[in-house]
């Protein structure tokens, strides 16, 4: 019995290849969990694997499917293409079909893929063997790509920033290389029916260093975005802000903020007066200082720069409510 | 290509479905049957099958006559056995055709 830990997000042919790769070695599929695999000793090749998209199918549809398979004889796992991040662990997928549209815990949530197996008998272990029903397969999950492809390229088009270009990029990636295949499926359906399973050996990059480097690349724009402070504010709206801040210091950039921020600075040894520092291109901004003697509230709705002086000798709570206002914020203690 | 006359050619999955359903059969039966009658010649995916049957079902070519444990069995239906009467008169007459054009085409190579 041994463990393995990978993870193939949303490339189906990686996650088949390498569990063929393992059979082959002698390792048949045990359990699954969110990211391990579990195997256990066989004889070599015994058993062959195919992986199937379900994501877009409802529970029931699902259900349908997986007590079907089961009857053909082969064993059914469920397998998840996400890492559980989502917000009260429900997701919309306006890709998929009305009973999967809304996945929660209850439905389709984390039930994306199917891992399929097959003790061998010799013959090729292929799920689709037309090219019409091929082509529809690979379809399924290409339209995935094609939404968050959309939306991230709408998105750098309105905040035309580069890390938020980069998410686009990366989400071309998978959806040229499985356009790449409905290429060639269709160019052979033209004159035959049935297609071989892999017209030729997939290259070694799209089935296993690929995926890592995707979920790389989409981890590396999350952090750049979150050191670049796109998630600074809690609640509010905004088009685009870039935030810093410290114990005694806050900063923002920003284009049309409306909303409320909450922020606390403490004075470090020898500064004693708290600098607010607003410039203001449209809007208002209005900025109240507060500590637990006196608050002090300040409205700046006049285009250019201003800035207020208070003296505090303890920590001051900081709101900065904004009204549409585009421009920017800098609150520090100074000496 | 478009088949004025009788609707265009079944696909041969179609085909072969709709014939290994004169007697009932569940889905794995079926991909059996297939392999057995082709010589294994033909491999039908359980994936591709599943679609085929959903929409020949739904063409009412086929319907399902029992669920015993889960297992739904399918049978051919009037409409499906006449739709395979024609298929084979268009594969009869396209036989026909083929014995006709290659036969006089080595008479001409001669």
């Amino acid at each position: 019995m041994i463990n393995k830990y990978r993870y193939f997000g949303m490339f189906m042919n990686a996650q088949e290849n390498w569990l063929n790769e393992m059979s082959k070695k002698g390792y048949r599929l045990k359990d699954i969990a969110l990211l391990r695999y579990t195997f256990e000793k066989s004889a070599k090749r015994a058993y062959q694997y195919a992986v199937e998209w379900v994501g877009h199918l409802s529970r029931e549809e699902q259900e349908d499917y997986i007590a079907y398979l089961k009857d053909c004889g082969y064993q059914v796992w469920t397998k998840n293409a996400n890492l559980n991040y989502a917000l009260g662990k429900i997701k919309f997928r306006p890709w998929a079909h009305a009973g999967a549209r809304w996945a929660h815990q209850g439905n389709t949530y984390q039930r994306e893929w199917l891992i399929v197996e097959k003790k061998s008998d010799g013959l090729p272990f292929q799920l689709h063997t037309e090219g019409q029903d091929q082509i529809r397969s690979i379809k399924n999950i290409r339209r995935v790509f094609a939404f968050w492809l959309l939306i991230s390229a709408a998105a750098a088009l309105i905040t035309r920033h580069l890390l938020v270009a980069l998410f686009a990029v990366a989400f071309s990636i998978p959806y040229l290389y499985y356009t790449r295949s409905l290429y060639h499926i269709r160019h052979e359906s033209l004159v035959t029916e049935s297609i071989p399973a892999s017209p030729k050996k997939p290259s070694p990059f799209f089935t296993s260093g690929f995926p890592f480097l995707f979920t790389g690349i989409l981890l590396l724009c999350l952090c750049s975005a979150y050191r670049a402070g796109f998630f600074t504010l809690r609640s509010g709206t905004f088009l685009f802000m870039q935030s810093s801040s410290s114990s005694s210091s806050y900063q923002a950039q920003y284009k049309i903020f409306s909303g409320k921020l909450h922020k606390k600075l403490s004075p470090q040894s020898g500064q004693k007066h708290f600098q607010v520092k607003v410039e203001t291109l449209s809007g208002s901004m209005r900025v109240t200082v507060s500590n637990e003697k006196e608050t002090q509230t300040f409205l700046f709705n006049e285009k250019g720069t201003s800035t207020q002086e208070f003296s505090f000798d303890s920590p001051v709570n900081l709101t900065l409510e904004g009204d549409s206002h585009s421009g920017s914020v800098e609150a520090k203690w100074i000496p | 290509m478009r088949d004025y006359q009788s609707g265009g050619a079944l696909t041969e999955v179609s085909l072969c479905i709709l014939l290994s359903l004169y007697q009932p059969r569940h889905g794995y039966a079926i991909m059996q049957h297939l392999q057995e009658k082709s010589n294994g010649r033909l491999l039908l995916g359980a994936g591709t099958l599943y679609g085929a049957l959903a929409t020949l079902e739904k063409k009412n070519w086929i319907r399902v006559v029992a669920s015993d444990e889960r297992k739904k069995c399918y049978q051919i239906t009037d409409l499906g056995r006449s739709v395979v009467q024609s298929e084979k008169q268009r594969l009869e007459s396209l036989l026909l055709w083929i014995a006709c054009d290659t036969e006089e085409g080595d008479v001409n190579d001669q």
